[in-house]
């Protein structure tokens, strides 16, 4: 990373009462965001990830740390500085649709230029243009004076980013903007929010609990458990070399078994040979089928080697394989990926 | 038989579900309209007492040339503007609880609550010694600031009409009627704006305002409606002042030693027409604009929307002012209105004395007062619980043209003032002969009662009911349970709370009706509220005000327990 990050945590930490206890829903993180970023904070339900993108935003008030947004102290708890979530300079998409649905699509997106302070404000022209060439970028031209309401999941969560792009911010945080669409718009809206990000030169921190969007979409992830950050990498990094066994079994499936000195390792599905034919030798162990989950492309079956447990298997294509079938399986060390 | 003869035959025959139905709707529609029937008949009867039914307008004519009756409405209307300036009390209030989570939320919204139960008459004895012209404790403060010559505020004006009306019942019904909605609302819409840099008064205008539009109509047309209904405030402070309202004026006109009949059913009729023609329009108003689709939609609670801590502590500051002027204060005064030797005498050697307590306490009046009040509260409580859940519960599976009417029955009764509807009970008992012998028990009570607090008690149950989740009833159903059984076993159970909130809601009614009770109330039993009202038309403040005590403290008691009740029900965080 070079020059100042374009977000940077120090010690940033939140803790919520829990009847007598405190519960810690983040703890002293440290996180550097370069600017152009596509970054994603990765982790199961109330691991805090929602939490630490709302003390960005400044709509949560940290209790420890400091946050600094393109080389501007926002928010120091030490020195009491307090920067408004407005006057932060970033945008935000947030996880339920939450466009005004009494007003137009051109009212929502043009609500943000309306509230400037007076002398800042825009002339009505400017303010039309801004609008028109916002909602241009994000494919819902031509419907500007349709009700929010009146519009569909997709475009209702595009009218959010939108409204969060149309003050030109170079921050743009996204709670799961896309939880609350079906399968097959996600896929499709992953693709634009990639291209949009990378054609408007924006950094996106992005909060998921789906790895599959997180792996496909970021620059860097950082995977997260109970408040803490567990490991930060590329998508890459994250997946081949987890830092450990939470990672590893958050991040993708796979089998842990322990190696030849007793240290576990994993060993993910597609890493794992498999033949109905194989002669037992040395490295292929003798398995019988338990169960097959076909999902188009490959295959997941669930073998039972003895002697060695269970492990999940994928190969390619559709191949008949009932339950009870005999077949062999081959664990290359090259292949495993050690714990700590 | 062609196929097409023998469907639509088949679409012809009712099966016994839509059968079971129809009677539903129509038992429902006798229940609600029987009253409202029997006041259209009566105002066209032009006979004396003792002659048989004799059909004319003379009663009509009577209402539209006599200048009483015309000035009561005027009055009626004048005093009607409590209902916007309360609606934006309201609003504010809720905004401050809801959306701003201001410091000590949750003590100022229980103080709504325990305004709404408060009896208004004991209250209202409050308010006389605060703002009496002669003896108000506020006005010899502010006369002896030296900044008034003569007492700056005169309870007995239409002014302070509509302030104890405000304090009172106009702004905490409407608390307690919008908070939910705004509740609903997603805390992310006030985030959007606020990183939009809009302000929490632009926030409130521009987005939660509009959104809460159908919440606030219904709020305004219910209060609008009761505003009609006022009685024993008007009948106390409006006297002196030579205010009457509509509610007094057919008092008056039943309180002859001729009972003029036909023209307080004339003056009735009038008012349950104009009540009508306003929940039509809002009917036509609500089916246009459908309520936004954020209202249901990821409401999510946990967090408050992120208000700097200036506006919060702001808020904070409005209300504690509010509910120190508004509720704490009178309530305060009631107290020591039942410790006075003489009332609002603050100058005598020795002010203060328990006297009154021990009087009113070991009356046989107050014994007796006592018993019947929370024996009639029971008779009406338990059953009447049971009865509107049936009913929430029937109209849950109704559909179409059905559901809409049996709704528009449930609704009806708001629109009848307490007064209007004892009058036309009284009406039914007598003019219908098999009816008679129910004539001068608690049953006509019993029922009117319950129908005045069937719409509150039903749409409560309604909106509870419809919280459960659909496939905890789904689930019981493919059990093969019946419908009874998902309500006995399923519904009922996981609304305890709201059955709770209802079964408080009639039990505080009775503790603090005079309006419908003092009409039918069975010869020789009175509450103590009645009595209550009774000592002060008689000028026996001090009686009145322990009586008064008394009642209050048992609201107070019930609305802590029907407040904590209401927290577990939906819409709460």
């Amino acid at each position: 990373m070079s020059g100042a990050p374009m977000l940077a945590l120090r010690g940033l930490g939140r803790a919520f009462a829990l009847g007598a206890e405190r519960l810690h829903a983040v703890a002293a993180v440290d996180l550097d965001i370069a600017a152009g970023e596509f970054f994603t904070l990765l982790g199961p339900s109330g691991c805090g990830k929602t939490t630490l993108l709302r003390m960005i935003a400044g709509l949560e008030r940290p209790d420890a740390g400091h946050i600094d947004i393109g080389g501007r102290r926002v928010f120091d708890a030490g020195q009491g500085i307090d920067v408004a979530a407005a006057s932060r300079g970033l945008g935000m998409v947030f996880q339920s649709y939450t466009v005004w649905p009494h007003m137009t699509v051109f009212e929502n997106v043009a609500f943000a230029l309306s509230t400037r302070p007076w002398r800042s404000r825009l002339r009505p022209a400017e303010i039309s243009a801004r609008v028109l060439a916002t909602l241009e970028a994000v494919a819902l031209g031509g419907i500007e004076s349709r009700r929010a309401s009146d519009l569909s999941g997709g475009q209702k969560q595009r009218l959010a980013l939108a409204r969060a792009l149309v003050a030109e911010p170079k921050l743009i945080l996204l709670d799961e903007p896309m939880s609350s669409l079906d399968a097959k718009l996600r896929e499709h809206l992953r693709r634009e929010l990639k291209a949009l990000q990378e054609s408007l030169g924006l950094t996106f921190v992005f909060v998921t609990h789906d790895q599959g969007e997180a792996l496909a979409m970021s620059h860097r992830v950082a995977v997260m458990r109970a408040g803490r950050i567990e490991q930060i990498g590329t998508p890459r990094q994250i997946y081949r070399a987890p830092a450990n066994a939470f990672v590893a079994e958050f991040i993708g499936n796979g089998t842990v078994v322990q190696d030849g000195a007793g240290a576990p390792v994993l060993y993910r599905p597609e890493d794992i040979g498999f033949s109905t034919t194989a002669t037992p030798g040395d490295d292929w162990l003798p398995c019988q089928v338990l169960g097959a989950d076909y999902s188009g492309s490959s295959t997941d079956l669930v073998v039972l080697a003895p002697g060695q447990g269970r492990f999940l298997v994928r190969i390619a294509g559709d191949q008949p394989l009932p339950e009870g079938r005999q077949g062999f399986i081959r664990l290359d060390p090259e292949r495993a990926i050690r714990l700590r | 038989m062609s196929v097409g003869r023998a469907a639509a035959r088949h679409r012809a025959l009712p099966s016994a579900r839509t059968a079971l139905e129809l009677l539903f709707v129509a038992v429902i529609g006798v229940v609600a309209l029987a009253p409202i029937i029997a006041i259209v008949v009566m105002s066209f009867d032009t006979s004396t007492l003792t002659e048989p039914y004799r059909a004319g307008t003379a009663a009509w004519r009577a209402l539209f040339s006599d200048a009483a009756n015309l000035r009561a409405l005027g009055y009626t209307l004048v005093l009607a503007i409590r209902v916007p300036i309360g609606l934006f009390m309201a609003l504010i209030a809720v905004w401050i609880i809801v959306r701003l989570d201001a410091p000590g939320a949750r003590l100022f919204e229980y103080l709504f609550w325990f305004a709404y139960f408060l009896p208004g008459l004991p209250v209202l004895t409050g308010w006389i010694l605060l703002l009496d012209p002669d003896y108000g404790l506020l006005n010899r403060l502010a006369v002896a600031t030296g900044l008034f010559s003569e007492a700056p505020f005169n309870i007995y004006s239409a002014g302070g009409i509509i302030w104890t009306h405000l304090a009172g019942q106009t702004v905490p019904v409407m608390v307690i009627l919008i908070a939910p909605a705004m509740r609903m609302i997603d805390r992310a819409m006030d985030e959007a704006a606020i990183l939009a840099g809009a302000g929490a008064w632009r926030i409130l205008r521009r987005v939660i305002v509009p959104l809460m539009v159908p919440a606030l109509a219904v709020a305004g047309i219910a209060a609008g409606v009761k505003s009609f209904e006022s009685f024993e405030t008007e009948q106390i402070l409006g006297a002196p002042a030579d205010i009457f309202v509509y509610s007094n004026r057919i008092y008056y006109l039943l309180n002859q030693m001729t009972p003029r009949l036909p023209e307080a059913m004339a003056m009735s009729a009038v008012l349950v027409l104009l009540l009508l023609a306003a929940s039509l329009g809002y009917q036509r108003y609500a089916r246009r604009r459908a309520v936004p689709p954020s209202l249901s939609e990821g409401a999510r609670g946990g967090v408050r929307p992120a208000y700097p801590a200036g506006v919060r502590w702001a808020g904070t500051a409005a209300l504690a002012v509010y509910a120190l002027v508004a509720i704490v204060l009178p309530f305060a005064m009631l107290i020591a209105g039942s410790f006075m030797r003489l009332y609002g005498f603050f100058d005598l050697p020795a002010p203060w004395t328990t006297a009154h307590w021990q009087k009113a306490l070991f009356s046989i009046d107050f014994r007796r007062a006592a018993t019947s009040t929370l024996g009639l509260a029971l008779l009406c409580a338990l059953p009447g619980t049971l009865i509107f859940a049936g009913i929430a519960w029937a109209l849950a599976g109704l559909r179409g043209w059905r559901q809409s009417l049996a709704a528009t029955f449930v609704w009806l009764p708001w629109a009848l003032p307490g007064i209007i509807l004892g009058a036309g009970l009284i009406e039914v008992t007598l003019s219908v002969p098999a009816l008679g012998p129910l004539h001068g028990t608690f049953y006509p009570l019993i029922y009117a009662l319950l129908l005045r607090e069937m719409p509150l008690g039903v749409s409560m149950l309604r909106a509870s009911f419809a919280q459960t989740g659909r496939e905890l009833v789904d689930a019981a159903r493919l059990t093969g349970a019946g419908g009874v059984r998902i309500l006995m076993r399923i519904v009922l159970p996981l609304n305890m709370p709201a059955l709770m909130v209802v079964f408080l809601l009639i039990f505080t009614l009775v503790l603090r009706d005079i309006s419908t009770i003092v009409l039918i109330a069975p010869p020789g039993v009175q509450t103590l509220s009645l009595l209550a009202f009774k000592h002060s038309l008689n000028g026996d403040f001090e009686a009145a005000s322990v009586i008064g005590t008394v009642v209050a403290l048992a609201s107070l008691a019930v609305s802590a327990l029907a407040f904590q009740m209401a927290r577990r029900v939906g819409g709460w965080r």
